[in-house]
Order: C-alpha cells, then sequence, then structure tokens
C-alpha cells in the first residue's frame, strides 16, 4: 500500500502518497562527496590489492619445488603443484631442535597463559579503581598514568639483571612474571569501561547477599564480556606473533613466530623456501581464522578513553 | 545494557545496609577484597618498575665491575662532541619513526576514519582489509616483502620485464644505506593503518550522528565539519592517544629486526639498546643504563610540556 491516511481535526480524512523511506541527511552525497568517496574507494582497492599479492605470491611460492624456486623466474607459477611441502613442513622445519609442532605448542601454551593473565589482572585493577574509593587510590592512578605517560629509557639491562637474579631468564616462569603487571593501557581502557557500568547491578546483588567477589566475579566481569573477548581475541593474535619476547627472553623457548625468523636467516645456507613458505602460510592460518569469525566484535568494541581520573 | 545518564560518583561501590554493625562489617569486606585485588598488581609494579628503574639508574654511574664512576657518561658526551657516536644516527632514526607514526600513519588514518564514519563506499570491507595486515605477524610479512623485492626476487623481476631493466639496476632495498631506511619505513606506512583504525573506528562510532545530521542541513561541507565538529567531538581521545604517543619520542623504531638489524644506517635508540643488551652481554649493560638515564632526561621535559599544552585544549563534553 503506497497511501497513508490522515485525520483532520474535523474528521475528515485525507489520503497522502507515502514518502519515501526516510534517508537521512547524512546518507545524501552531494556530487562532490560522490567524487572524493569513489576516488577513495578506488585508491583503497588498489592498496588493498597491494597488501594481499605478497600473500599470493607466498602461497604460490610454497607450493613449488626447492630447486625451482631458486631456478625458475619468481613470476612462474609452479610447474608441480607440491602441496606436499604443508606436510613435509611438519618434519623438516626444524630449529635449534625444536620441530615445526613443538614451535606450534610454545605458541599455545604462551597465548593462554599470556592472554589469560594480560587480561584478568588489569581487570582486577580497573574494576577496583574505578569503582571503590579507598585511601591511596588517587596516588595509586597517579602513578599508574605517570608511568604510563613518562618513559624510563634504557632499562632493558637492568631488567635482564632482574630476571637473572630472579632465576626466571629463559624460563616459562617469565611469562607469568610479565603478564601478571595490573596498571598499563589495558588496565585504563578497563578503568573506562567499569566506570561507566551503573552499581545498581551490584546493589541487586548484594540485596541477595552477594560479596564483593560475586559482584565482581557474577555481576560485573560478565557485563565486561564483550570487551574482554576482543581483548581475549586480540591478545591471541598479538602472542601468535609475539616474536621479540622470544628473542629476547626466551631464547630456548621458540614459538611459531620466532622459528619462523630463525629458520628463514638460515635460509641463505639451507635454500629451502618453499618449506619456509608453506611454514609462513600456516603460521597466518590462526590469525585469519580467528578475524574472520570475530572481526565484528573486534571492529566494534575497542576505543580508549581520557586520562583524566 | 542501558546506560542511564548518572555522574560517576553514582556508579560508585557504596554498602546497602543501614545498621552501624553492617556497614562497618560491609566496610571490612570491601577492604579484604580492595587489598586483594591490587596486592599481586601492586608488588609487581614495585619491583618490575620501581625496582629496575632505580637500578638503572644506579647503574649509569657503576661500571660494570659495580665500581661508581662517571665513565658511561663521559664515554657517551666525548662520542657524541666528536661526532663518532653511533648513537647520533639512531636518535636521528627514531625521530623520523616517530614523525612517521605521529606525523603521517596517525593523522592519514584519522582521516580515512573520517571517511568510513561517513560511510563512504565499501567502507566496512576497507576496514577489514585493511586491519588484516596488522593481524598477520611482521615475522611472515617482513620474510615476504624481503624476499619480494630483492633484485632477482618479485618485484626485482617485474620491473626488469616491464621496464627492460637489468638485475643489476635494481639496488637491494634493505641492504642499501641509500634505500634501507625509506623502505622500511614505507613498508611500515604500507601496512601500518591497522591498529589505529580500530582505536579510532570505536571513537567515531561514539559521535553523536544527529549532530551532523543538523550541521549538513545548515550547509556544512564535510572539511568543516571534520575539524569544527567531530575533532573536537573526539578530542579526548586524540589527547590521550597523543600523550601516551609521546612517549615514544626518542624510541620509536621500526621492524629493524626483520629487515636489517640495525645495519645499512638504519640504527634507532630502541634497537641500539635491545641489541647491546642482547649481544653485548652484561659488560655492556652499564653503558646501556648510562645513555638510557640520558635520552630520559631529554625527553622528560618535552613530554610535560607537551603533555601540559595539550591538556589546556578544551575538551568538548557531550
Amino acid at each position: 500500500m503506497n497511501k497513508i491516511k490522515i485525520v483532520n481535526n474535523d474528521g475528515t480524512e485525507i489520503w497522502i502518497k507515502k514518502p519515501k523511506k526516510d534517508a537521512s541527511a547524512l546518507e545524501k552525497k552531494t556530487r562532490g562527496e560522490k567524487i572524493l568517496y569513489a576516488t577513495v574507494a578506488v585508491i583503497l582497492s588498489v592498496h588493498c590489492a597491494s597488501l594481499f599479492i605478497p600473500w599470493v605470491w607466498t602461497f604460490l611460492s610454497a607450493l613449488k619445488g626447492k630447486s625451482e624456486f631458486v631456478l625458475a623466474s619468481p613470476l612462474d607459477l609452479p610447474k608441480n603443484w607440491k602441496f606436499e611441502n604443508f606436510i613435509t613442513v611438519f618434519s623438516e622445519l626444524v630449529v635449534d631442535g625444536v620441530t615445526f609442532p613443538g614451535m606450534i605448542w610454545n605458541s599455545v601454551w604462551y597465548i593462554v597463559l599470556n592472554s589469560s593473565l594480560d587480561l584478568f589482572v588489569p581487570a582486577c585493577t580497573g574494576y577496583v579503581m574505578s569503582k571503590y574509593r579507598f585511601k591511596g587510590r588517587d596516588l595509586i592512578y597517579s602513578v599508574a598514568i605517570a608511568c604510563m605517560t613518562i618513559p624510563i629509557i634504557g632499562t632493558m639491562a637492568s631488567d635482564m639483571k632482574l630476571l637473572y637474579a630472579m632465576g626466571i631468564y629463559d624460563t616459562p616462569l617469565w611469562v607469568v612474571w610479565t603478564s601478571i603487571g595490573g596498571f598499563g593501557g589495558t588496565f585504563l581502557i578497563y578503568y573506562g569501561y567499569f566506570k561507566n557500568i551503573a552499581w545498581d547491578y551490584a546493589e541487586a546483588a548484594m540485596m541477595d547477599g552477594g560479596g564483593p567477589y560475586t559482584i565482581f566475579f557474577r555481576v560485573m566481569l560478565p557485563q565486561a564480556m564483550p570487551l574482554l573477548t576482543t581483548y581475549a581475541i586480540t591478545g591471541a593474535i598479538a602472542s601468535w606473533g609475539d616474536y621479540m619476547s622470544f628473542v629476547t627472553y626466551m631464547p630456548s623457548w621458540p614459538n611459531l613466530a620466532t622459528g619462523l625468523y630463525t629458520f628463514q636467516a638460515t635460509q641463505e645456507r639451507i635454500s629451502n623456501y618453499p618449506i619456509y613458505y608453506a611454514g609462513v602460510i600456516w603460521f597466518m592460518v590462526p590469525s585469519i581464522i580467528i578475524f574472520c569469525t570475530a572481526s565484528g566484535k573486534i571492529m566494534t568494541s575497542l576505543s580508549i578513553g581520557g586520562l583524566k581520573g | 545494557m542501558e546506560e542511564k545518564n548518572v555522574t560517576h560518583e553514582e556508579h560508585l561501590a557504596k554498602p546497602v545496609v543501614n545498621n552501624k554493625a553492617g556497614f562497618a562489617r560491609q566496610k571490612m569486606i570491601d577492604r579484604i577484597f580492595i587489598v586483594s585485588m591490587l596486592t599481586i598488581p601492586i608488588i609487581h609494579w614495585c619491583i618490575s618498575w620501581f625496582y629496575v628503574n632505580i637500578q638503572s639508574i644506579l647503574m649509569a654511574f657503576q661500571l660494570p665491575t659495580g665500581e661508581w664512576s662517571m665513565l658511561n657518561f663521559e664515554i657517551f658526551f666525548s662520542t657524541w662532541a666528536d661526532g663518532t657516536s653511533e648513537l647520533i644516527l639512531a636518535v636521528k632514526n627514531s625521530i623520523k619513526w616517530f614523525l612517521l607514526t605521529n606525523a603521517i600513519i596517525f593523522p592519514f588514518t584519522l582521516v580515512l576514519n573520517y571517511f568510513f564514519f561517513k560511510k563512504m563506499p565499501g567502507y566496512s570491507l576497507f576496514r577489514i582489509l585493511l586491519y588484516v595486515p596488522g593481524l598477520i605477524s611482521g615475522v611472515a610479512v617482513a620474510s615476504m616483502i624481503k624476499e619480494m623485492v630483492l633484485p632477482n626476487g618479485f618485484l626485482g623481476v617485474l620491473l626488469q620485464e616491464v621496464f627492460d631493466m637489468s638485475a643489476g639496476d635494481i639496488p637491494h632495498f634493505f641492504k642499501d644505506e641509500n634505500y634501507a631506511n625509506k623502505a622500511m619505513m614505507l613498508y611500515s606506512f604500507w601496512g601500518g593503518w591497522g591498529s589505529n583504525l580500530l582505536l579510532l573506528g570505536g571513537t567515531f562510532a561514539r559521535v553523536p550522528r544527529e549532530v551532523l545530521e543538523a550541521a549538513k542541513l545548515d550547509g556544512c561541507s564535510p572539511a568543516r565539519e571534520l575539524v569544527q565538529l567531530v575533532l573536537p567531538m573526539i578530542s579526548s581521545t586524540l589527547i590521550t592517544m597523543l600523550i601516551l604517543n609521546l612517549t615514544g619520542i626518542l624510541t620509536a623504531s621500526g621492524p629493524l629486526l626483520l629487515f636489517t638489524e640495525g645495519r645499512y644506517g638504519t640504527m634507532t635508540l630502541s634497537y641500539w639498546i635491545f641489541d647491546s643488551v642482547r649481544f653485548g652481554g652484561a659488560g655492556t649493560y652499564n653503558t646501556v643504563a648510562a645513555t638510557g638515564l640520558i635520552a630520559t632526561c631529554v625527553v622528560v621535559p618535552i613530554i610535560l610540556v607537551s603533555r601540559w599544552l595539550l591538556e589546556k585544549i578544551p575538551v568538548v563534553e557531550y
């Protein structure tokens, strides 16, 4: 039906044509805007294509034979598509005695340990600091912010000395130690998030006899689930790709990123690039799968607040 | 969750009991809760931040043998003064990286986010596609690029065939002092939009569209809308990001470990620190600590003044 009825004050009825679905003023684009957006879209399309060309080239290189990779033109497609490279990599890609599956295992436990602690501890500090008033709170907050905004440069040497003294250098305990810091950028985001959650929810729980732990774990944390999930996902992706931590603090426990970095450095001698690239493709798969299944959540949940307490 | 228009004070934890004994008991439970939640992070901070920093300052005034000395500073200043210090180049490169990140990539992604916020054609797809490279570890992307841009790699052969060049005409972009730094910066610009798009995307989403609608009905141009409406409305976040970014003024760096390991004129201050500690061993710790202390003394006043100036910018509340 394309008409709507309007009843006047005197009771008479008139029928008018139904207006087209209301397009807000923002959605109406001027000619200049259309040209601008089209130009930007073309530029971005070219840029996006350039971002994915290396992936395609790497995938095709992973399908080549060892000698074919060296002798044939890098523009050529593989002559014999050696899909078996994706299996061979599991036995042939070895770094300092650690096999490809061993590196994957190191990546997995690192993600679980690092992401879970990194997620939970700042949530605790962010919650307490945003919801409770207590002596020293403002001091703690000010110090936390000052530490973030005033860098002390060159402390890596001192840090290394401490790790040696604690006996946790090049051990998985280093991961635990480095992940239990509750003050940092993540703290700030949790702080802002919890600050805006109404206390009414907690009051209802208190009426039912719930204590502060019940309120935190069963009322507040579930409310922060969108943020926690986003951080879990982005944290897992970051931990999966982390190579600096392993190169610097856990050289004997290469994860997949570090293993690939070290393996590539030896390629000038070994020249088994197809196997290496098969490893690179395997390495990229989990990040892409995680992102494909959770891109919407990641794209909408993250933002940063102000610094004022 | 339905959001009410209440002040922060109304969101604070408060007891629900009215009698004095119950109130005191609840206060005690709250105190135990606060202590249990904060103890580990505070102890961690005391050791990993406070102790480490104090020790670093003390190490700057010591020799590797533990003897007190100003030698670390003397060596630093004498090599700096006669121009032989490799740190001169390192500091210059660090500032270049800082400018690339904050004066080029940040404003660029800000404008790009504005286009996405205005729902340009394909904006959601572009946002995802541009974020994806950020998901893939630098190890993977850098290894692809390093091989592709070799004179006999994908790009090198492509250039040879398209422009009829020989392999000798194409430089080793990451092994040539004339190109290495620029090539790494181009690489970082090329794939470095993702995190800003993500953070700023969330910020832009909070801008009330009614305001923009009203502005558009009044004939406001996109440029004016961005500068006079959107930027003031997201200024709180922008100031926070700028203040946090300022901390990297001397420690900004690129993917040096993956491309050049600090060679070919690409050394930065943070890579120099990493390289010295990693390969130099305990013998270099004191030199690193002294250099870091000097850099801190230079950077902190700059940061404090900049922060003071940035906080003078009025923040729009809405």
